[in-house]
């Protein structure tokens, strides 16, 4: 199956193939594709409810009360578009999306618009009926790397490899002792993991900017790694062109909306509030 | 034989960032997998690699650092100095050697090396050039088709089964 998205307004056709790739096109490939006003993937967040407690949360999650009319909301923002204007997937997060008591129904209605569902986790919230749900409806899952949750992830990834399912890694990078970690993380998961994915601490909620110590991330990973991701808040660091990556401008494919709010920003990071869906 | 150019791949995001894959993701592979399907949505019992030879070539970023690093040396730019010749040409494999050391992670590039890729990343239309030639000349038509497909905004909207 593939899934086709033309935007020619914005010089863009993407294909979404069955295996989770999408391949971008610029209609006139001497110019740039520019935002869409039809996000390719949204960021969605379901509960801002996490036990986690990282000190360094940018979304200062915490236990809270779920909201409890995440399907119909989903539903109303979603099924109105058409297969053009239908995002290829959407990354569920949080909070802490698992422990969420409709997370799967938020699935199940995802994957019956023809939108592949993926999400994040922290790890703790992992069970057996998780794990099948995941295989039968999810492309794909990250799992995030935490240090002070470090046996709640380990046993995560070990569950979902067990399964075969799409696992990424997320990593957050600040100073050498972030860096020192996430070298330990790729070479004891290397060959395992479909992508790294590196993410920048990002001044919001609880997190106060940090520092990325860019050399020493440069002189720690040797050459140009293709199952090395970064975020998109690396972006001007990697303009350098240290690493061979596929660059193009942040937020212009991805929106994210917050199901609680009903409130749709430029990404999870971005405190810009573009609508308010009603 | 046509070129294409593929602007940019991505597998599944599964956070919230906009997440940038390495190039060696975003070439060969995926495109090839985009090809197997068309041909098997066509009813076509063929493979990209039964019908073509693709091939990357010449990454246009990569070119065009290349040309700014010669002319900057030519130039006598400061810090480049170690890049002539004795006789005051550029020594191009000494800028090749530079590049493919910077490129693989040996060294850092010199602080005018950061400058020219910010600049040319900065006012690049990005992709990766694909080279298609067809295995024998029986298929001309056939990729024709396939690469008016991919550029097509007529009629193949939203979903294909």
């Amino acid at each position: 199956m593939i899934k086709i998205r033309i935007f020619p307004e914005s010089n863009y056709k993407a294909f979404h193939l069955s295996d989770g790739t999408t391949l971008r096109f610029a209609l006139n490939p001497n110019k740039d594709i520019t935002e869409l006003e039809y996000p390719e993937f949204y960021d969605v967040k379901i509960t801002s409810h996490c036990k986690g407690a990282c000190e360094y949360c940018y979304q200062s999650s915490a236990p809270k009360t779920h909201d409890r009319n995440i399907v119909e909301k989903f539903y109303n923002f979603f099924s109105p578009l058409s297969d053009n204007k239908k995002p290829f997937q959407i990354a569920f997060g949080g909070g802490e999306p698992t422990s969420h008591p409709d997370f799967i129904k938020v699935l199940e209605a995802c994957q019956s618009l023809g939108i592949t569902p993926n999400y994040t986790t922290n790890g703790m919230h992992i069970s057996e009926p998780l794990l099948e749900d995941t295989k039968r409806l999810c492309g794909g899952v990250a799992v995030s790397t935490h240090p002070h949750l470090e046996s709640f992830w380990k046993s995560a990834v070990d569950a979902f490899l067990a399964k075969n399912i799409f696992t990424n890694l997320h990593c957050i990078i600040s100073d050498k002792a972030s860096i020192d970690s996430f070298s330990q993380i790729y070479k004891d998961y290397h060959n395992r993991i479909k992508y790294f994915v590196l993410l920048p601490l990002s001044a919001q909620g609880r997190c106060k900017e940090a520092q990325i110590d860019w050399d020493y991330l440069k002189q720690s990973i040797t050459g140009s790694p293709p199952d090395i991701a970064f975020g998109a808040n690396f972006y001007p660091y990697l303009k350098d062109g240290r690493f061979n990556v596929s660059m193009y401008e942040p937020e212009i494919l991805s929106k994210y909306l917050d199901l609680e709010t009903m409130k749709v920003y430029p990404s999870s990071f971005s405190t810009k509030e573009l609508y308010q869906y009603v | 034989m046509a070129k294409i150019t593929v602007h940019s791949t991505t597998s599944l995001i599964t956070n919230s960032s906009t997440t940038i894959y390495t190039k060696s993701d975003c070439s060969i592979e995926p495109f090839k997998a985009l090809i197997n399907e068309m041909l098997s949505l066509m009813g076509i019992d063929k493979t990209c690699d039964d019908i073509f030879d693709v091939k990357i070539v010449g990454d246009e970023g990569e070119s065009k650092v290349w040309d700014m690093v010669f002319d900057n040396v030519y130039n006598e730019s400061e810090g480049t100095e170690d890049l002539l010749l004795p006789d005051g040409e550029p020594d191009e494999e000494k800028i090749t050697q530079l590049l493919d050391d910077v490129n693989s992670g040996k060294i850092d590039a010199p602080y005018w090396l950061e400058e020219i890729k910010s600049c040319v990343s900065s006012n690049s239309a990005g992709g990766t050039s694909l080279e298609i030639t067809t295995k024998d000349p029986k298929y001309e038509n056939l990729a024709q088709l396939a690469i008016e497909f991919l550029y097509s905004t007529e009629a193949v909207e939203g979903e294909h089964t």
